[in-house]
């Protein structure tokens, strides 16, 4: 029970004013991007990174978590009213959410939105609370070897399991490493990749990265692509309190959702959108009502909904016990922690219990807040939707090059924005997966380093990689990731 | 597939990927590789991220799709790209609120909006108060133009 005493000493400190204010900025902030599509939680952390560099970093984090759990709660109301989604992990939600909108049952569809995230976020929560103690328990165990494994782990899955294609998974996750290696080995002093530019030396900003492959990148495609110029905004019709048969429909499937994002979110296997799409198929197989699938079913959004949110929760687990991210924006998270000098893993446990505790802590009262919001208020967030998407974009790209400009105060790095936004632009066309790009540049510097470490303490015999076994049984894993999308083909034509 | 029509800016990528990890592997050849005691000099991950783009590259001129119907529109793009081109140059010279307000006004165009004064307004108004709150209430330096002091 040490965890639950823990934890109580995070609620002590999470429900003083200052942090309940924290909370309360990170979740509206997070519902106010998840909203507005063209602009996700990743983004918006990178953009608010020079600014919180002021900040208290348990003040900082609570509204980074808040933010990150109210971004899915926000983009359910965009894949259902606009069927375009506000995030990735709301992708499927638009098929059977919009339907329901359309046929004047847009207000039960975000009430069970609201509803099942809320349940996946407490769930979710909770396991986090008793899993990420056990995760630091074996991370303890763990040893430059083991480290180098599980990365490459998370490579392999993210790039097999991001994306309609392996190999297109691959080469996001390649530009990526590339991208990480820029500057000077720290090990030999040697310069990489700088092309004769002083300014590359000192590493590419995550924060100029990611900027340009999620905000420019995002604005180009809409701006070339004449379907998603052209959206159609529906109103919120029907009683936001959903119907006796309404809940007797969706309590399953917010559970069943819960269960498969969790252990998606935690395992190296990228982040909220698998999760959602296995909830989607297996709601739509479980049905009693399997007619309704593709004319607006209840099940279809409340699975889905809540899959994303508990697969948050499950994000943090590796990230906070192990220091590994498995998505975007938990690659964000971890240069956030080494923006303070702090390492996630199980010396963040350690070092800076209260602050792991009280950031757990703050994510319940931030989920409750998020009901709140939501709910009632959700006739308010609506009209975020009505801003026309010409001054949309606009204004993401005014506040991109400012948070850019921040870092460095650097135009140079305006021109790195420039190149990796026609990159975005591209990765976007032709359907290659971004995350895989952001995963890489954050963790390939740190499997480098960790190779060479391992490689060090086992005097430059290689097998140390397969003679450990946790490491064996990792890579044994990474591997299968690899091979097996060969005998599932084209699970693209299926969704 | 030999009916329909070649998907020359998917091979193209490809061909993108190709060049992209042949540099790659130059700029790690040039790198001079001191003997390590880890065997993991400063090369090794170039060499694989080199050969990852060369053998993604190929595959994916392979694997072409055929051309997808959708029309798509240029000049969107490249109003936004200038845009945020000029940003690079007039940043310090103009300064934040006037680069930006350049910026908003673009894109916005690209995007199909042919309400210019009030993109004109929008945009300054917008970019002014960014100015002002991120540089007197978060402190952080923005460029206020070189020209003009």
């Amino acid at each position: 029970m040490n965890a639950f005493l823990q934890l109580m000493d995070g609620f002590a400190g999470a429900l003083s004013i200052e942090n309940l204010g924290w909370s309360l900025l990170g979740v509206t902030l997070g519902t106010f991007i998840g909203i507005l599509p063209g602009i996700g939680p990743a983004l918006t952390i990178a953009l608010l990174l020079p600014v919180t560099a002021h900040l208290e970093p348990t003040s900082a984090f609570i509204m980074f978590g808040g933010l990150y759990y109210g971004a899915m709660y926000g983009s359910s109301t965009t894949s259902i009213l606009l069927n375009t989604p506000g995030e990735s992990g709301s992708i499927i939600t638009a098929i059977e959410g919009n339907l329901m909108a359309r046929n004047g049952r847009g207000a039960s569809a975000l009430a069970t939105a609201a509803i099942g995230s809320f349940v996946a976020g407490l769930i979710g929560t909770l396991l986090l609370t008793f899993f990420a103690p056990v995760v630091v328990k074996l991370a303890i165990k763990f040893g430059p070897a083991e480290y180098f494994s599980l990365m490459v782990l998370a490579f392999t899955t993210s790039s097999a399991l991001l994306g309609s294609k392996i190999y297109k998974g691959l080469t996001s996750l390649a530009f990526g490493i590339a991208l990480g290696l820029v500057g000077i080995d720290e090990l030999t002093g040697q310069a990489r990749l700088t092309f004769g530019f002083p300014q590359l030396l000192d590493q590419i900003d995550i924060v100029v990265v990611a900027v340009g492959l999620f905000a420019v990148g995002e604005a180009l495609h809409v701006a070339a692509t004449p379907s998603l110029r052209n959206v159609t905004i529906e109103t919120v019709k029907g009683s936001i309190w959903m119907t006796r048969e309404e809940w007797r429909r969706s309590w399953k499937p917010w559970l069943r959702g819960t269960a498969l994002g969790f252990p998606f979110g935690a395992l190296p296997a990228g982040g909220t959108e698998i999760p959602t799409f296995l909830s989607y198929f297996l709601e739509r197989r479980l049905s009693k009502h399997k007619h309704e699938f593709g004319k607006g079913a209840i099940e279809g959004v409340a699975g889905p909904e809540a899959a994303n949110n508990s697969a948050v929760a499950g994000v943090l687990v590796p990230l906070l016990a192990l220091g590994l991210p498995t998505s975007a924006t938990a690659a964000i998270l971890l240069v956030a922690f080494q923006q303070y000098g702090l390492q996630p893993g199980p010396q963040l446990f350690q070092a800076s219990g209260p602050l792991v505790w009280t950031l757990i802590a703050s994510l319940f009262i931030g989920n409750t807040m998020l009901l709140v919001l939501n709910l009632p208020l959700v006739g308010l967030w609506v009209r975020l939707l009505s801003i026309p998407q010409p001054l949309l974009y606009g204004g993401i790209l005014v506040f991109s090059t400012l948070g850019v400009y921040s870092v460095n105060r650097s135009t140079f790095d305006l021109g790195l924005l420039f190149l990796t936004g026609i990159l975005g632009f591209i990765m976007r066309r032709f359907d290659f997966p971004v995350a895989p790009c952001i995963i890489g540049l954050i963790l390939g510097p740190m499997a480098e380093q960790n190779l060479r470490r391992a490689l060090a303490i086992s005097q430059g015999d290689w097998t140390v990689l397969l003679t450990q076994p946790l490491s064996l049984v990792l890579l044994i894993f990474a591997a299968l990731m690899l091979v097996l999308p060969l005998f599932w083909k084209d699970r693209s034509a299926e969704a | 597939m030999t009916t329909q029509k070649r998907n020359w800016p998917e091979i193209l990528t490809g061909l993108g990927l190709v060049v992209a990890g042949l540099v790659m592997a130059w700029q790690a050849s040039t790198i001079k590789v001191i003997a390590l005691y880890a065997k993991v000099g400063p090369a090794a991950f170039l060499w694989f991220v080199a050969t990852t783009l060369i053998i993604c590259g190929a595959v994916v001129i392979w694997r072409a799709p055929p051309q997808n119907s959708e029309p798509s529109y240029f000049s969107g793009p490249v109003a936004i790209l200038l845009g945020l081109f000029q940003t690079i140059f007039l940043f310090d010279p103009l300064g934040f609120i006037i680069s930006c307000t350049i910026l908003f006004f673009l894109t916005a165009w690209g995007l199909g909006s042919r309400a210019h004064l009030r993109n004109f307004v929008i945009g300054f108004a917008l970019s002014a108060l960014a100015f002002s709150v991120f540089r007197y209430a978060l402190d952080l330096r923005l460029p206020a133009g070189a020209l003009f002091q």
